[in-house]
């Protein structure tokens, strides 16, 4: 009896609590397709009143061609630019570059072969994976096609280049496992290095990025595991762990790696460049092995290169842009300044053995600012489209929508991020949604007056309707549509689920007996 | 008659605006057998339903055998036989899996003997399934099921609807047999006017939701009848006859069909009126339902004027 | 005793389906897992040309993957509907529920028959093809054993699909209305739960999805009207 009871007396809250995200969910998708063509609408008849080419001068359009193209330096510290053309030809499609000096007159057009020796510089390579959400993102399900959890691998080769081995990462021991072609466990890989048990296993701190970084003429790679406050080298080919960079208090900026498989080593050397947010920089050369700690101001972004005649560093950056890097803070000072020149500065150093910076050369040009076309008006327009139909959203989303906005920059999963979107996208506009809202609450009080079996749960839906909105609304009506009848007494409409009329508490009135009625009961 | 096996106090139930019951207020005593009638729509079925526990009054409440009808013990449903309208049964099943099936549920109550009497006398096999089983056949087999587990009250909803005579007249010996025995109750609607004669004792008639008529078969049968005059001249307006139904008159004739009204009321009320004479006509139980349960004013094809 | 009588017939009554769903998953399942070994000798003999690190790896089973939830996922359904559905089409409810037992114990043979069907129709078999795939040696790559529990998690999913089948079943609102609503609300845990959240995300949505649906499959035959 008391299991039923229980059962009884929460099934309604789970009624409530299922119909009420089904029409939330319903309410929200009917609000963005309606928003979705209304926009597509209005961006069409927008862009057909507007010029398509607006006319700019010459000074500008040169001015456009510096700023375009890529900013190369020379090992003595001369600037080039470079921008890459196409032959108009469809059939070769081959790519030709010009390379100009700093006043952008032409030194060089032809093929991508030029004369000219450019510093190669350090890059962050490739990325098998970005963010703490993308290796967690690995242990569930694959929604695409309905499979299982991923793992992270790496599978290790022996001297014939077959396969030989494969190392699993474990999020849970915070390590690789290590297994033969037999299935069987090798040994962990963790931060100390190999062990051979478990117990003796130091995790890597949850990692936020995974490097390649594969020696030349090795058969197995090195890969860089990038955590917030660290980064280590793992040798697969030497079942090896080094840690290059820890800061306790620092964390993570980038991570670039340059020419470790390059096969023409004589003039480049295999190099690790790390940044921190606050401007520490570590550059780690593997051979002969050496640190060299440096400082870069954190608004400015930096690679390396490192020769035999020494390292260099180019560093550049852009007059006035946020330090903080904060994705909010550059989106907002990006909207503010597109139509603005800004002032760029690409610089050439020299990195001394104590990490102290030589200028060797400086390069500045000015970056237009973008010209106003029609797309770009298009986008200021359908603010009040948005408004009209955000009204009938619930209130709750207005003080989600931070939380949302957060979790749509940072959740890599697509599913889940397109869960969320709605939450900042519908702007919801506080006194439209409350007189929407009061309208809503009315037509609920009106249609719950006389089906009403109780002040609590009157109440209880009531402040669902404020709430929730429209999907109150409807999730209140799907739960009560008990039907009305007239009272027979006093003419008032009342419900059918309590014993008497809420106006004038007389009960369903009785059919008159008949005289031609034959009711003789037997007892 | 002393223990009440089933009472009603109020009984309503609305589906949605549409009232299908009003008020019902029934008792029934044990060992009776009772019949309820009533046309289509009138609420028998819905009455049986709420009875049973299958649908919830709107308001007003009922018992069985001293349980309340929305909270029927499973002792008390052990005891209560029902053969639904329609003997819905699973399609799939042989007759001997569905006689085990049946019986796991009455370990103690269980007839096998009068299972096995019942089968053999509808000359049934264990081995056919139910699916290959005609109307008639399927209503035995529910028939033998709700009975071979002795059940002290037997409720049947429409139980010989769509049978032949023959099948019929099986149905109603087995249920004679059952109420040969002592304190056995049995509830049953049907619309087959002949059988409720047979075997009924009391007859309870629904029409519109509301109970228009609860007592002995004898009662009914001789409450209702039709009066015949032959007429010399006008009826004098608002004459009438007292329990009169309907009154139905040609050019020379007029009827009337009254309820309740007593030989001497009758002679009283002719000796005023311009008749030759008046006569009762006999009407068997089905011209009694028919003219109980049809509203005045109700137009007919090919029949006489409806006097208002 | 009673309690046997109906699992029996709920059994029966589901055994068909049961079948079908064990045969085909069984059937290409087996024939996948086969085709997956077959491919992998081929592999191990070859020279490896392709990226060593690989940030997505599949599971050496992952095919049985969809072929499982959807079998879950079907079978659920099914089941659902012929316990549920099909006594309200061919008005076999009062049958069934007028007997001297409590109409909670209608409730728990059905979801006994339902929670069987699954492990024998599906579970069983996944947890024979896990095994014969975790041999060691078996396959280059691991089978790592969440996969398995992964699997069963999937089982479930397909027994919310039957609970919300079974919700959407017994309400009594038009179809335009609310009854739809319990296969929705299934269909949308199943969604969450696929979604590439994390573990435990999966387990915690099927819990609430557990609870929520089968607390109204008691309440609406409590409160259902036949």
């Amino acid at each position: 009896m008391t299991a039923t009871k229980t059962i009884q007396r929460w099934a309604r809250p789970a009624q409530i609590l299922m119909i009420l995200a089904i029409c939330v969910v319903l309410v929200t998708i009917c609000q963005l397709i309606v928003f979705q063509f209304t926009w597509e609408y209005t961006r069409r008849t927008f862009l057909e009143s507007q010029p398509q080419n607006p006319v700019v001068s010459e000074a500008d359009r040169a001015m456009k061609e510096i700023s375009d193209s890529r900013k190369e330096f020379l090992p003595d510290g001369t600037v080039l630019l470079v921008t890459d053309t196409m032959e108009p030809d469809l059939l070769t499609r081959a790519k030709t570059i010009r390379v100009a000096d700093a006043n952008n007159h032409t030194l060089y057009e032809g093929s991508d072969k030029n004369p000219y020796s450019f510093i190669s510089w350090s890059d962050e390579g490739p990325r098998y994976f970005e963010t703490a959400t993308s290796l967690t993102e690995v242990e569930g399900y694959y929604g695409g096609n309905a499979d299982f959890s991923r793992m992270l691998c790496v599978r290790t080769l022996g001297p014939d280049l077959r396969w030989s081995g494969t190392w699993v990462y474990d999020l849970a021991l915070g390590a690789f496992v290590g297994y033969n072609l037999d299935g069987r466990v090798t040994g962990y890989l963790g931060a100390q290095g190999l062990c051979l048990r478990k117990q003796e296993i130091q995790p890597f701190e949850k990692g936020l990025g995974l490097r390649r970084a594969k020696k030349a003429g090795a058969v197995n790679l090195t890969a860089v595991w990038i955590s917030a406050h660290s980064a280590y080298l793992i040798d697969f080919e030497a079942i090896k762990v080094r840690q290059v960079f820890h800061s306790d208090d620092d964390r993570m900026r980038f991570v670039q790696i340059s020419h470790w498989d390059d096969p023409n080593t004589g003039l480049y050397l295999p190099i690790l460049a790390i940044s921190t947010e606050r401007g520490r920089g570590t550059i780690y050369i593997p051979d002969p092995e050496r640190f060299i700690q440096i400082h870069v101001p954190p608004e400015w972004y930096w690679a390396v290169a490192a020769t035999q005649s020494g390292v260099y560093l180019s560093r550049h950056r852009i007059v006035g842009y946020p330090q903080s890097h904060d994705h909010r803070a550059v989106s907002q000072w990006l909207l503010q300044n597109r139509y603005r020149p800004k002032q760029h500065i690409s610089q050439l150093m020299k990195v001394q053995d104590d990490g102290d910076l030589r200028l060797i050369s400086s390069f500045e040009w000015t970056q237009p600012g973008q010209v106003a076309t029609s797309t770009v008006a298009w986008e200021q327009l359908p603010r009040w489209i948005n408004h009209a139909f955000a009204v009938v959203s619930p209130l709750p989303f207005k003080y989600a929508s931070i939380w949302g906005e957060d979790m749509y920059q940072t959740q890599s999963s697509k599913y889940l991020r397109h869960l969320v979107k709605p939450l900042f996208l519908l702007e919801i506009h506080g006194p439209s949604n409350l007189v929407i809202t009061f309208v809503l609450v009315s037509l609920a009080f009106l249609h719950a007056w006389p089906r009403r079996t109780g002040w609590g749960w009157f109440v209880f839906w009531v402040i669902l309707v404020l709430a929730f909105n429209l999907a109150g609304l409807l999730t209140y009506l799907a739960m009560n549509h008990t039907p009305v009848i007239r009272c027979s007494a006093c003419g008032r409409r009342r419900g059918l689920l309590r014993p008497d009329c809420h106006a004038c508490h007389s009960p369903l009135p009785v059919p008159q007996p008949r005289p031609t009625d034959l009711v003789f009961p037997a007892v | 008659m002393g223990e009440i096996v089933l009472q009603t106090w109020d009984l309503t139930k609305y589906y949605g605006r549409h009232l299908a019951l009003d008020h019902l207020n029934l008792k029934i005593p044990k060992g009776t057998v009772y019949g309820l009638l009533g046309r289509n729509g009138s609420g028998k079925t819905t009455a049986i339903k709420l009875l049973l526990g299958f649908l919830r009054p709107t308001c007003g409440s009922s018992e069985v055998l001293g349980c309340d009808s929305s909270d029927l013990t499973p002792e008390i449903r052990g005891r209560v036989g029902y053969v639904c309208e329609g003997h819905p049964l699973y399609k799939w099943m042989p007759i001997g899996t569905l006689e085990n099936f049946q019986k796991a549920f009455y370990p103690d109550r269980w007839d096998k003997h009068l299972f096995d009497e019942m089968l053999d006398y509808f000359t049934l096999s264990r081995k056919q399934r139910i699916r290959s089983l005609s109307n008639g056949q399927r209503a035995q087999v529910s028939l033998a099921l709700a009975m071979a587990t002795s059940p002290d009250l037997l409720v049947m909803d429409d139980p010989t609807l769509g049978l032949d005579v023959v099948i019929r007249r099986q149905f109603l010996q087995g249920m004679i047999h059952l109420i040969q025995q002592k304190g056995k109750t049995v509830l049953f609607s049907s619309h087959i006017l002949s059988d409720v004669e047979r075997v009924a004792d009391r007859v309870a008639v629904i029409d519109k939701g509301v109970l228009r008529a609860d007592c002995t078969l004898e009662q009914f049968r001789t409450s209702i009848r039709k009066v015949r005059a032959e007429r010399t001249g006008s009826l004098p307006a608002g004459f009438d006859l007292p329990g009169t139904l309907h009154c139905r008159q040609d050019d020379s004739v007029t009827e009337w069909i009254v309820v309740g009204t007593t030989d001497e009321q009758l002679e009283q009320a002719f000796s005023q009126a311009p008749v030759k004479g008046f006569s009762c006509v006999a009407m068997n139980m089905e011209d009694q339902f028919i003219e109980f349960t049809t509203p005045s004013g109700n137009r007919r094809l090919f029949e006489w004027e409806e006097r208002p | 005793m009673k309690f046997l009588a109906l699992v029996k017939k709920e059994f029966r009554e589901c055994l068909p389906w049961m079948c079908l769903a064990f045969i085909i998953f069984t059937g290409f399942g087996a024939l996948l897992l086969r085709g997956k070994v077959l491919y992998e000798e081929g592999r191990r003999k070859e020279i490896w040309r392709e990226e060593q690190v690989v940030p997505w790896c599949t599971s050496p089973i992952s095919d049985i993957g969809p072929l499982l939830l959807l079998t879950a996922l079907g079978l659920g359904l099914v089941m659902a509907i012929r316990q549920f559905y099909v006594p309200a089409f061919d008005k076999t409810w009062a049958f069934t529920l007028h007997r001297p037992i409590r109409l909670i114990t209608a409730v728990h043979a059905k979801l006994f028959v339902a929670i069987l069907g699954l492990t024998l129709s599906v579970g069983l078999p996944w947890t024979g093809m896990f095994l014969y795939a975790a041999i060691p040696g078996r396959f280059m790559d691991p089978v790592l054993p969440k996969v398995f529990w992964e699997g069963w998690l999937m089982v479930g999913l397909g027994f919310i699909l039957y609970l919300g089948t079974a919700v959407s079943s017994l309400c009594q609102a038009r179809w335009y209305t609310t009854k739809v609503c319990g296969l929705a609300f299934a269909a949308g845990i199943i969604f969450l739960a696929m979604a590439e959240s994390p573990f435990p995300a999966p387990l915690v949505l099927t819990a609430i999805g557990l609870v929520v649906l089968g607390i109204q499959v008691y309440a609406l035959m409590q409160s259902k009207e036949f």
